[in-house]
């Protein structure tokens, strides 16, 4: 333990904004990518373990996109399209048709993705790390914000997502279509009986999810080496704070991504050797206490 | 009436028995000799079969890929010249997908089937003990090609007769890295010093062994951060922060592969290689160089760094030759996994041409306290030595240097005293027992 470290920096405004800030960053992509499997857990209640692999691809394809034309912008518009076709194929012709089947057969389909998604990406983009670089506009010297030195690209990653959190969170509450999701997560035959093609509603689902992985990917990619396997490193935290969230709650991924976020950003500092433990036993907790989650609908 | 006498056989040819018998014989002695001889040809013509293990999955594939091309190197060579002892060299690799109950599933049948001549063991480090085990129970003639782990050669209670091994020992890295740190921080006077390694049992050995021996050497040298991220993490930015918040001077770092890269990019944004002096053990490596170039547009300056596999370090025609011919095969840059265990190839190589067989027990014989010349080797002699008491190689070169933006990305590249390294790791040693006085 170093609380000393960690009481000091407490005790530090400018520490604290830059412990925030790293908080916030780690909270932007486990946020992209954890409200993406929410929303397919939730609404189709499949526990896509391939998940991880759409956030491997959307940082593949930016790779790809940049190499080509040497442009970041056109990468975060392509990439994001690109994981969801991606996502489109993967639930056409496979994910449909474990619905309603025991969770073991989803288990074994979505490893199954997963084996050859990584092998897939050996294949077209080889064994060797890969990377991105940070995109010119944001290559400028970071700002001093009370001592605190914060980089343009995580002032860009901050605010993107702020709109993106609003913008999901607006979708899915305020639009047709979201509430057309919403009730396709409550009761699929009643929407079906008043006739919604729910297959489609549920490709879609699957699709923005997808899109949403792979927008998790474009984003991280300047900052992580892009590797075969990327993605086991983010699909288990990604199931904690859904499950700590509440499936289907895209408030509550986000705020529990903050509280990940936080506690791996302060948790370092006083307790450098187990700050990891921390989000598993307060998933433990909650699962104990709520297992529908923090925000999720209480289960009878 | 008398009888007829019988019938002589004294004419000319055989009777009809005596050429069935005859025959029979024949018959028989040619199917044996058939069946017999080329047996005995084919003995002769047997190539030496040299099994590998290594991970081909995932993002250690990068591991099984260069350690593997390396041995395909070496045997293409020698094949070309008429293989070594007259037998071609087959080489075939498995995948243990870094599953340690894999690799020795393996390894016991690599042994067990009695067709290997080599065990080459290019696996994680927490896998190489496994296999060392191996080694030891069904006495198959095992050379380490990748794993760094100290105690697997120092502790002589796990010591195996048939188990060598041809990659560095952390400690001889870190005694190198240590020495070279300390003899500029004392220039410069880089007194505070933070540690970030990988929070496993390569990251938390080296900087055991680098605070250690920066004590010996740089007694005024204060550690006031270590901080641990794991392996493979993606989010190194709480990491830098709480480094930067320390103010201080320099850094140490074993990151490797993908981690030292991110570190970098991460760090980058931040200004952290401008703000704090960077001693890397693990970016020397083209593995970590490729892609860091690809973040930065260039390879950045002015970072300290230990050298693997590099064109120039040593600076010698063997080592600049070998470099070359590697990366013209393979269209890529050999990495120092490569390096390894291609020295692991010429170390068999050179003992079974001692042995004068292939013979396991002769070849261990052979390895022990052999010494080769090498690409890897230490100027000027460019000599390696299995060294007999542990099986370990040493007096391969250990060098750090500064990094550049252009080819070979190193300068002011200084070559560590093995006097030196050997004096602290004797120290080490003989505190804790496993080296008699």
């Amino acid at each position: 333990m170093d609380l000393a470290s960690l009481f000091n920096c407490l005790a530090s405004p400018g520490c604290i904004l830059g412990q925030v800030i790293g908080a916030l960053i780690i909270a932007m992509v486990l946020f992209l990518v954890a409200s993406g499997l929410s929303l397919i857990l939730g609404v189709l209640g499949v526990m896509n373990f391939a998940h991880g692999c759409l956030y491997m691809l959307g940082a593949y394809y930016t790779y790809t996109v940049v190499a080509h034309f040497g442009n970041f912008g056109l990468a975060l518009l392509l990439a994001p399209i690109g994981v969801g076709i991606t996502g489109v194929i993967l639930e056409r012709f496979f994910i449909k048709r474990v619905y309603g089947l025991p969770d073991l057969y989803q288990l074994l389909l979505t490893y199954a993705f997963i084996l050859v998604l990584d092998d897939m990406a050996k294949l077209i983009w080889g064994i060797f790390d890969l990377s991105v670089p940070v995109p010119g506009w944001f290559r400028r010297p970071p700002i001093d914000i009370m001592g605190t030195l914060v980089p343009f690209y995580y002032l860009f990653i901050m605010l993107a997502g702020a709109a993106l959190v609003l913008g999901i969170w607006f979708f899915l509450a305020k639009t047709k279509f979201g509430k057309i999701i919403n009730a396709a997560a409550t009761d699929p035959e009643m929407l079906m009986c008043v006739g919604m093609n729910v297959p489609l509603v549920y490709t879609s689902v699957f699709a923005l999810g997808s899109v949403l992985a792979g927008l998790g990917g474009v984003i991280a990619s300047p900052l992580r080496s892009i590797v075969p396997e990327m993605g086991n490193s983010i699909i288990i935290e990604s199931f904690i704070i859904v499950v700590i969230g509440g499936m289907g709650n895209i408030i509550g991924t986000f705020l529990v991504a903050l509280l990940f976020g936080l506690m791996r950003s302060f948790g370092i500092l006083g307790f450098p050797f187990f700050e990891l433990a921390f989000i598993y036993i307060l998933m433990a907790v909650v699962l104990i206490i709520r297992p529908s989650g923090l925000f999720g609908r209480a289960t009878v | 009436m008398e009888k007829s006498p019988k019938r002589k056989t004294g004419r000319k040819g055989l009777t009809r028995r005596e050429f069935l018998k005859t025959s029979a014989v024949s018959l028989v002695g040619l199917g044996a000799g058939s069946h017999l001889s080329p047996r005995v040809a084919h003995a002769q013509k047997a190539p030496i079969r040299i099994e590998g293990i290594s991970s081909f999955t995932g993002r250690s594939a990068v591991t099984g890929v260069t350690t593997r091309d390396a041995v395909l190197m070496w045997a293409e060579g020698l094949n070309a010249q008429g293989g070594l002892l007259g037998r071609k060299i087959e080489v075939r690799f498995r995948d243990s997908q870094v599953k340690i109950e894999e690799s020795t599933r393996l390894a016991r049948a690599a042994a067990a089937s009695k067709e290997a001549d080599l065990l080459l063991d290019c696996c994680s480090s927490l896998e190489s003990f496994g296999v060392k085990e191996v080694s030891r129970d069904l006495k198959m003639l095992t050379i380490t090609g990748t794993s760094k782990t100290t105690e697997l050669t120092a502790d002589p209670k796990t010591f195996s007769p048939f188990h060598f091994r041809s990659s560095p020992s952390n400690i001889h890295d870190m005694a190198a890295g240590a020495k070279y740190a300390a003899d500029i921080c004392k220039k410069n006077g880089w007194k505070r010093w933070a540690m970030i390694a990988p929070d496993y049992a390569y990251g938390r050995e080296n900087v055991m062994f680098f605070v250690r021996f920066l004590k010996i050497f740089y007694p005024e040298a204060e550690i006031v951060a270590e901080v641990w991220p794991k392996l493979y993490e993606p989010d190194f930015t709480p990491y830098i922060n709480k480094i930067m918040g320390a103010k201080v001077d320099a850094c140490f770092t074993s990151q490797w592969g993908g981690d030292i890269v991110a570190l970098l990019e991460q760090g980058g944004l931040y200004g952290f290689s401008d703000k704090v002096k960077i001693f890397s053990i693990d970016l020397g490596d083209f593995t970590a160089i490729n892609p860091v170039i690809k973040a930065f547009g260039k390879f950045p300056p002015g970072i300290f760094m230990g050298t693997r596999s590099n064109p120039i370090v040593p600076d010698t025609k063997l080592n600049s030759d070998w470099f070359y011919a590697f990366q013209k095969r393979f269209n890529y840059e050999p990495s120092g996994w490569s390096q390894q265990t291609y020295t692991a190839c010429l170390f068999y190589q050179k003992a079974v041409e001692k042995a004068g067989t292939t013979d396991q027990n002769a070849v261990r014989a052979a390895l022990e306290n052999l010494e080769i010349v090498c690409p890897w080797g230490t100027p000027p002699g460019q000599k390696c030595v299995m060294r007999g008491r542990d099986h370990q190689i040493i007096l391969y070169t250990e060098a750090w240097g500064k990094t550049i933006s252009k080819m070979p990305y190193v300068e002011e590249v200084l070559t560590m005293s093995w006097d030196d390294i050997i004096k602290v790791e004797s120290d080490w040693l003989k505190e804790k027992g496993w080296l008699k006085t």
